[in-house]
């Protein structure tokens, strides 16, 4: 409850011209918008622009937020938004083109001798994360990261709170599958060398 | 290297969940955005460029011309009142063309504002 006055606070000397305040502003935030927005994007250029502009837009609008509530869902927002425009401009060729050349890599590390079980499922989930669509990644980052709450991730999106729920469904559907279809392409080796 | 795979279909939803949020978590642990990144904000914000200052300028001249036309609009609206409105008796004052060409002034003048 504290925190929450201390941003207002702030956000009224920002509106004043008080650069120390955004300075403060951004210490207390920078982790939250910098973690949101490199797990949606995947890119730490990205997530760099995108903290950029989320400070720059607590400044531009201080006098549009709302000083008696907390500044973190604002700033969740202003972070989803910025990390959906980065994604549409992202080029899909260069993803594509990308997603190859991770596969062929992985292909040729491939033998469970060389690669560590843990590594390998943290590349194998993590390639499945980046391969959802941006609305489902969102939400699965703000609730399994960030541990946002359906209702919270509501406000954050701008969506009813069922819609956050089907997201949800969805994307840890598709998940599951991903994770399903590389184990049935890895276990007959595995299980060829365990017999 | 299949026992994953049978925890993921035996305990399915917990070690699921467990699973993405590790892998959520390996990406982004310790991760902290560089000095220069605030370097950066505090530049901007300190020496406004040309674009943000036309920016500036456009913008303030927009929510000028917003209240002029407001004010136009209020002014309008007395007049058309006063002028156009039967005062006696019943007068089919929506086929008048003087007041449909008022109206669609004022219209546009409120679409303009608002």
């Amino acid at each position: 409850m504290t925190a929450q006055y201390a941003d207002g606070w702030l956000v009224v000397r920002l509106r004043e011209g008080d650069l120390d305040s955004l300075g403060e502003l951004y210490e207390r935030y920078k982790t939250l918008v910098y973690r949101t927005a490199l797990a949606i994007t995947s890119d730490e250029g990205a997530a760099e622009d995108i903290l950029q502009e989320a400070f720059l837009r607590v400044y531009t609008y201080a006098d549009r937020i709302d000083e008696t509530l907390p500044l973190g869902p604002w700033l969740y927002r202003v972070t989803v938004n910025l990390a959906y425009s980065w994604t549409s401009r992202v080029k899909r060729w260069w993803c594509s083109l990308q997603d190859t050349l991770d596969h062929l890599v992985l292909s040729t590390q491939c033998h469970p001798e060389a690669m560590a079980e843990e590594r390998e499922w943290r590349q194998v989930l993590q390639q499945a994360i980046d391969a959802l669509p941006a609305r489902h990644r969102v939400v699965i980052v703000l609730h399994y990261l960030e541990g946002l709450s359906l209702k919270e991730i509501a406000y954050v999106i701008d969506v009813p709170e069922g819609t956050v729920k089907s997201r949800l469904y969805y994307a840890r559907e598709k998940l599951r599958k991903a994770i399903l279809e590389r184990e049935r392409r890895l276990v007959p080796e595995v299980a060829y060398d365990c017999t | 290297m299949t026992a994953r795979r049978d925890c993921l279909h035996k305990h399915a939803a917990d070690e699921l969940d467990s699973l993405i949020r590790w892998a959520l978590w390996e990406r982004v642990e310790g991760a902290s955005p560089p000095s220069y990144v605030w370097d950066s904000i505090r530049a901007h914000v300190e020496r406004p460029t040309v674009w943000s200052l036309l920016e500036l300028g456009f913008a303030g001249g927009y929510r000028a011309a917003t209240v002029q036309l407001q004010r136009i609009g209020a002014v309008l609206s007395a007049l058309i009142t006063f002028l156009v409105w039967p005062r006696s008796g019943w007068v089919d004052w929506r086929r008048e063309p003087y007041f449909i060409c008022l109206l669609g002034q004022y219209g546009f003048l409120l679409d303009l504002t608002f």
